[in-house]
């Protein structure tokens, strides 16, 4: 006898068996892609003579997301099915467990198949990364992270299958309120919040805090994200990357869990086949599903009468109704298969209207308490900067990350408090009097800052226009500041393997050196020539990019190579550039030409021009760029006339000019061969070709 | 020993079982009949642990059987609507059987499968009705169990296949004092196998009685006189129904047979026979006794 009070390992590889089919279809294919991925990227590398290219946990294994979106739902619908066929239901009861050690053994396996698929082949995907180390370099600590937020996010997706599976008996309901439980919620938030922004656009709506904050849940985070979000697809699926969205769907998923145990024990095996246990339930899913119509019509309707919406959409608000009470009763025909029971689910509608009156009315609520939140400089304690929002970006400067670091510092003096109070006062009453439209036209040229206030009710956040003279003034306080300064010259250390520099193929010995001669050299930079340069008004060689980490943020960080900032590492990275050079001075002007000859036109045998520029040094010893172009008014053969006998391949000294090229030249064979040069260059030639491209006005 | 005390199950408005109080004996076989919707699948599957009791109590040897391993680990349930595991074969429903019953018997399960003619390693899926029903009863009775419980498993068995698994169960009865409990819609099916009858109509438990007591304790007397006579003369004879045509009576009685006769024979009949009753016509006049008007015949 099999005794079991809350698990039972016989149980629990029987649940394992009955998932072998789809656990291991799942684990092939998403093993399959974790080596193909990797192989077929390092091919093409390799036939395109690409250098290392970097990829993040996304890029190398994308099927991750397979876990959470299909493998978790199937193989909970799968085990659990049982609960769905009384004969079945009937069988597991009889079973010498208890409830409890029953569920928590299937549940177990789901679980186990789950992170099993999503671990084995995130880490077939880093050996396979391993092998093609030298041309792809996989960013361990993002596959780490994606494989952490996938696992999560599937036992927040089976645990709120199993929940709507014990409150429901047919694969119809089962899947209609799973969809419910995971996603409504969320949505209702989202839209509700949604318009609340749009009709306050002095709310920050990127700084929602729980439970407000749609990103918390890594379900409903991406899920809804991919059709909503401002963030694009790489900021929505950066959720899956977020500690504390982790921790709160792994929080959510306990929650969830234990609930389907309890309601598990609970639950007759009578209700199989039923798509409810009982009326009241019944009801509750029906009303629910309707509401998921009425939600959006609740906040058009409050938008409009804020002045926030179009205005007269009467009729398509009846007809959103009329949809809603469709849904409704197809509902309870499609779960009853009885028109009277769909009949006499009509007085529900009068709950489905109170709810929409509550929600209308409530929203009316908060909008008038945001709006009257209008504190004076005496009550404002404290105000911050609102930070940089990276889950939107691809990479950042180091402005953006000074601006990141220094996110939290709080500014309490007078001046900055009566600046926001006035800027507050100003949008609340610009609001009330001209609604959204007229506090839009109103501001809409002048510069906004985003503000956190701090208050003796708490922090709230705005985003508030603000008169020149009183942008300027937060500016200076802002970058000013000595931890700002610090920041912006402190190149923060990448994570491993992350440093990218470009198209040149270095070792990581002499990637390591260059960053670290970099990092002294920006260090020693005056930080507001250096804020300058970061916003590319002094000529650079070349940049690096890579994943740094800030807080609880992971940006990618990309950093210009300034002769001017960093000569050093520059001339050092022209040494390096100059060693690997594969063009010879004499060839330049032939490939010059054929670029020119072959345009951007895709032929066999094509020379396609990466980049040619030329740095020219001043007497002052200052550097200036110029670019020539194929299709320009300078001709190739202007160019290569002047370079004739005046380049030289070595990495130039201090007051030197020089020139850096790159080309893609491709064979008959369609295989790419990267070719570069970079080589000191003669004054006189220098100062010829710039006066060329000048007076050409490229 | 099983003992329900007020046992009361009810699906939404209906009640399905009313009140059941009955004790069912270790090492007996225990039959139920009646009629479809009278309660018999809930009945085995509440006393199996499958329902909750919404009122009264199902206990094994003193013990609840609800929610309780350690119960439910002595019991084998064979339902009417059978259930295996996706795409299983016998074989593969064994080893589940095994990893749940410490006391599953392979080398029985081996023998029966054999004796039967099944092939274990055959996709039960591909099986027919009768064939999944004979499947299900070879598992329940390998795991060797202290109660075993068939839902109407022999209405679906041919009468070959039927009389086998009835020697098995006696087999277990007697050897190992098994207690079976068996329902079915057929009085004639357990009249001779059960040695405890229990009549289910409605959700109540309308009768409950030992075969033999039933047989025994009631019996048909026909009896003829040569003169007119009225049927006071039968007082002191415990008379359940009587039926005069012409001279001759025809009477059911209760009680006991030897003294009976002698008291009838005192009254100098000139034919006298006492004649056994079918268990339908017990149950019958049972029920008619019990104030309920039907005929047997169409619940069985």
């Amino acid at each position: 006898m099999a005794q079991g009070k809350i698990w039972n390992p016989k149980l629990f590889f029987e649940g394992l068996k009955q998932l072998r089919l789809i656990g291991f279809l799942s684990l092939i294919v998403m093993s399959v892609e974790a080596v193909l991925v990797p192989v077929s990227r390092a091919m093409n590398n390799a036939k395109y003579s690409v250098g290392v290219e970097v990829m993040d946990g996304f890029h190398a294994h994308p099927f991750l997301l397979l876990t959470f979106t299909i493998i978790a739902p199937l193989m909970t619908l799968s085990l659990f099915s049982f609960l769905n066929k009384r004969n079945a239901s009937d069988f597991y009861h009889s079973l010498p467990y208890t409830r409890a050690c029953l569920f928590l053994s299937y549940a177990s396996a789901v679980l186990l198949w789950i992170v099993a698929v999503a671990a084995i082949s995130s880490a077939l995907s880093i050996l396979t990364f391993l092998i093609f180390q030298s041309r792809l370099a996989l960013i361990v600590p993002s596959l780490m992270k994606l494989t952490l937020g996938c696992s999560v996010a599937s036992m927040l997706v089976a645990s709120s299958v199993m929940l709507a599976m014990t409150v429901t008996g047919t694969t119809f309901t089962n899947i209609i309120v799973s969809g419910l439980i995971i996603f409504l919620p969320r949505f209702a938030i989202l839209m509700l919040t949604g318009v609340l922004g749009d009709v306050l656009p002095i709310l920050d709506m990127s700084s929602l805090t729980f439970p407000l904050d749609s990103s918390l849940n890594l379900v409903a985070g991406t899920v809804i994200g991919v059709f909503v979000s401002r963030a694009g697809m790489t900021g929505t699926m950066n959720i899956l990357l977020t500690g504390s969205s982790q921790i709160y769907s792994a929080v959510l998923a306990a929650i969830y869990l234990t609930l389907a145990c309890v309601l598990f024990c609970r639950r007759k095996s009578e209700s199989a086949e039923r798509s409810a246990p009982n009326r009241t339930l019944q009801a509750l899913f029906r009303i629910t599903l309707t509401m998921v119509i009425c939600i959006p019509v609740c906040a058009a309707i409050f938008s409009e009468s804020v002045g926030g919406g179009p205005g007269n959409n009467a009729f398509v608000y009846v007809v959103y109704y009329i949809v809603a009470a469709g849904v409704y009763f197809t509902y309870e025909l499609i779960t009853s298969k009885q028109i009277s029971r769909a009949v006499k689910s009509l007085p529900g509608l009068l709950i489905v209207a109170a709810v929409n009156l509550c929600l209308i009315f409530g929203m009316r609520g908060i909008y008038k308490a945001e709006l009257g939140f209008t504190p004076s400089a005496d009550e404002i304690k404290s105000v911050s900067l609102a930070g940089v929002d990276v889950t939107s970006r691809y990479d950042i400067n180091m402005y953006d990350y000074a601006i990141l670091k220094n996110s939290s510092m709080e500014y309490d003096d007078p001046e900055m408090r009566e600046i926001v109070s006035r800027a507050l006062a100003e949008s609340c009453r610009q609001l009330r009097e001209g609604g959204v439209d007229g506090f839009v036209v109103k501001n809409l040229s002048g510069s906004t800052q985003g503000f956190r206030i701090r208050t003796s009710s708490g922090v709230r956040s705005r985003i508030l226009p603000l008169p020149e003279d009183d942008y300027m003034t937060i500016q200076s306080k802002f970058t000013g500041s000595k931890s700002f300064s610090e920041a912006l010259t402190d190149l923060p250390d990448p994570l491993k393997n992350t440093l990218d520099w470009g198209e040149m193929k270095l070792t990581k010995d002499e990637s390591d050196l260059l960053f670290g001669m970099l990092k002294k050299e920006i260090a020693q930079a005056d930080p507001e020539e250096w804020m300058n340069a970061v916003g590319g008004s002094v000529p650079t060689l070349s940049w690096v990019r890579y994943v740094t980490s800030v807080g609880k943020e992971s940006p990618t960080l990309t950093v210009p190579l300034c002769p001017e900032f960093a000569p050093e590492t520059c001339r050092k990275y022209l040494a390096i550039t100059a060693e690997k050079s594969n063009i010879k001075p004499d060839e330049l002007t032939d490939l010059l030409r054929k670029s020119e000859e072959e345009g951007q036109q895709t032929l066999s045998g094509s020379v396609f021009l990466e980049s040619f520029t030329v740095y020219v040094c001043g007497k002052d010893g200052k550097l200036t760029s110029y670019y020539w172009y194929p299709d320009g008014l300078v001709t190739s053969d202007e160019i290569g006339e002047i370079l004739s006998g005046a380049l030289e391949i070595r990495a130039p000294a201090a007051g030197e000019s020089f020139i850096t090229a790159s080309f893609n030249c491709f064979n008959a064979g369609n295989q790419r061969e990267y070719k570069t040069i970079a080589g000191t260059l003669r004054d006189d030639a220098a100062e010829k070709i710039a006066d060329l491209l000048r007076e050409s006005g490229e | 020993m099983i003992k329900t005390e007020g046992l009361t199950k009810k699906f939404g408005e209906f009640t399905a079982l009313d009140s059941i109080t009955c004790t069912i004996g270790d090492g007996s076989i225990y039959g139920m009949i009646g009629s479809n919707g009278a309660g018999k699948s809930t009945f085995l599957r509440t006393i199996s642990g499958v329902y909750r009791a919404d009122a009264g109590s199902v206990t094994a040897d003193g013990d609840s059987v609800w929610n309780n391993p350690s119960v439910k680990g002595r019991m084998a349930f064979v339902p009417d609507d059978i259930y295996f595991f996706a795409g299983a074969d016998m074989e593969r429903m064994a080893n589940a059987y095994a990893s749940i019953y410490k006391t599953f018997d392979r080398a029985r399960f081996r023998d029966i499968s054999g004796t039967l003619g099944l092939d274990t390693k055959k996709a039960l899926s591909t099986f027919s009705k009768g064939m999944r029903r004979q499947a299900a009863t070879i598992l329940a009775l390998s795991a060797r169990p202290e109660y075993i419980f068939f839902d109407e498993t022999f209405d679906g068995l041919d009468p070959v296949m039927r009389n086998l698994v009835k020697k098995l169960i006696y087999e277990d009865v007697m050897d190992r004092g098994t207690t079976a409990v068996i329902t079915s819609h057929s009085l004639r099916e357990l009249e001779d196998t059960c040695d405890q009858l229990a009549l289910l109509h409605r959700g109540g438990l309308v009768l409950e009685s030992d075969i033999q007591e039933l047989k025994t304790a009631k019996f048909k007397i026909q009896i003829a006189f040569d003169h007119d006579y009225s049927p006071e003369i039968f007082e002191g004879v415990e008379v359940s129904r009587l039926d005069r045509r012409g001279s001759v009576t025809n009477m059911i009685v209760s009680g006991d047979r030897e003294e009976t006769v002698e008291k009838l024979k005192a009254l100098h009949p000139i034919l006298l026979e006492v004649l056994p009753l079918s268990l339908e016509e017990i149950f019958t006049y049972e029920m008619e006794a019990l104030g309920y008007a039907y005929d047997i015949k169409e619940v069985s």
